[in-house]
């Protein structure tokens, strides 16, 4: 048997693995649930994209993702506000923003995916996540390299978000627009 | 007769002093006596979630020279995927618990070793994040046939004996609190079973001051057949213990394996990231 210990103290097969599949996170494991497959980007990029944007909730694209609380209670998972990108390589784009955490990168597999900006993380740059029990908006850096700017002030720990704030991530920069707040909750 | 055994018992307990030597206890002494060896298995998965927060290590476990001296910790660590840093937190939390157990020193007996190092981790934690992460913490420590535990949060350790399993730490979530008070009276079990944050977690790495670290006063002696298993509370959450106890059967790597393939079998849509570390007594 080629079960062996990594520097970390986590046992594999060195017979299947060629290096300890724990220490990715599991990114790598046996039988790990991998995000859905990224779909093939030609040059028709502007196209698919919008199209991966504008994905409807409840869609086929769900299955086997951890569906949101309000989800489950509505049927739907409806927008509760968006980011406008106002500065940088996707300008005059919108990305919706849905209840609880939404992970922004530049990978598809994100909530919000900003495909444009090259100097975005690929996963988790910065969260944004909506609490339908406050009705309230907050912002938190993701766990990438990348920093994230509110309002030109770096984003250390989470901050909360009112309307027309801009966030600055890579290039671009993204000004937030809520729907729920004082004058509309989602019941 | 009677009642004066029974109140010396009550007094050796109240002082926290070992009850005399009693067969039971001969019998144990005698176990301890006989060295076991270990095997272990682990497994991980991310579940269906976004990112893998749980963190888990072993120390060495391949030197026998080293076992016998220092003996073996095993962690697990739950980042608490409610706040920023979940990921990070855990890491951190069982790289400080294997470095400690390393160093050594902190404290006369295992014990106060175990709550040394988990006191000083939460203030490092604490003073870093600033309440904004946390994680769960488990670590098991076995020296000779003796096991020690230390757990803040809902993260598990069960025992297995003679086709029997045996949750030895206490969890710490809302639900226990809510429990206590139905006890007293204070509120049905209705609406303890209702209550929304009952799955909250009461205590965790992180917390301004941790109030209660679940750690046995007493080893606890390990025996020959012996199957102990560490786990996030995406094991223990998500299978019943009959579940469990039946995956724990045979070869430990194949329980791993089974435990694993089970989970993801039931595909819960919102099943959590699980860890699940696995020490056998040969």
């Amino acid at each position: 048997m080629g079960i062996i210990q990594c520097s970390k103290g986590h046992f594999y097969d060195s017979e299947t693995n060629a290096s300890c599949p724990y220490c990715k996170g599991g990114e790598s494991g046996v039988g790990v649930t991998k995000p859905l497959p990224v779909k093939e980007v030609g040059k028709t990029q502007a196209l698919v994209q919008s199209e991966a944007v504008v994905s409807i909730a409840g869609s086929p694209e769900d299955k086997g993702k951890t569906v949101a609380l309000m989800k489950r209670a509505m049927g739907i998972d409806p927008v509760v506000g968006w980011l406008v990108c106002t500065h940088g390589a996707d300008k005059g784009r919108d990305y919706r923003i849905r209840g609880q955490r939404n992970f922004i990168g530049r990978s598809e597999t994100m909530d919000i995916c900003i495909r444009g900006d090259e100097t975005i993380s690929r996963e988790n740059h910065t969260i944004i996540s909506y609490n339908p029990k406050n009705n309230g908006f907050k912002i938190a850096p993701g766990d990438s390299k990348g920093i994230t700017y509110l309002n030109d002030e770096e984003v250390l720990m989470p901050m909360s978000l009112s309307a027309y704030d801009v966030i600055e991530i890579g290039t671009s920069k993204l000004t937030f627009i809520p729907l729920c707040g004082e004058r509309f909750k989602w019941e | 007769m009677g009642i004066k055994k029974a109140y010396e018992a009550v007094i050796s307990i109240l002082r926290k002093t070992p009850a005399p030597l009693t067969e039971e206890r001969e019998q144990n002494v005698q176990e301890r006596e006989e060295k076991l060896k270990f095997s272990f298995g682990n497994l991980q998965h991310i579940g269906k979630r976004e990112t893998q927060q749980d963190a888990f290590g072993f120390s060495n476990t391949t030197d026998k020279e080293y076992i016998m001296q220092h003996g073996i910790i095993a962690v697990v660590a739950d980042g608490m995927g409610g706040l920023a840093y979940g990921k990070e937190i855990s890491e951190e939390a069982v790289r400080y618990m294997l470095a400690g157990f390393r160093e050594g020193g902190r404290g006369s007996s295992i014990r106060e070793q175990l709550l040394g190092q988990v006191y000083e981790l939460n203030g490092y934690i604490h003073s870093k994040y600033q309440m904004q992460g946390g994680s769960t913490l488990i670590a098991v420590y076995i020296k000779e046939n003796n096991l020690y535990w230390v757990s803040v949060g809902d993260s598990a350790l069960y025992l297995k004996r003679e086709n029997r399993l045996y949750q030895l730490n206490k969890e710490h979530i809302h639900y226990n609190t809510l429990c206590q008070k139905v006890f007293l009276g204070e509120i049905s079990s209705n609406e303890a079973w209702e209550n929304e944050d009952k799955h909250a977690l009461t205590e965790y790495i992180g917390k301004d001051t941790l109030t209660e670290v679940d750690c046995n006063i007493w080893p606890f002696v390990l025996k020959q057949g012996d199957k102990l298993l560490v786990c996030s509370d995406g094991i223990s959450g998500y299978l019943l213990e009959s579940e469990i106890a039946k995956a724990m059967e045979g070869d430990i790597r194949m329980c791993c394996q089974e435990i694993e393939q089970l989970i993801v079998s039931k595909q819960h849509p919102y099943q959590d990231n699980f860890t699940g570390l696995m020490i056998y007594c040969e």
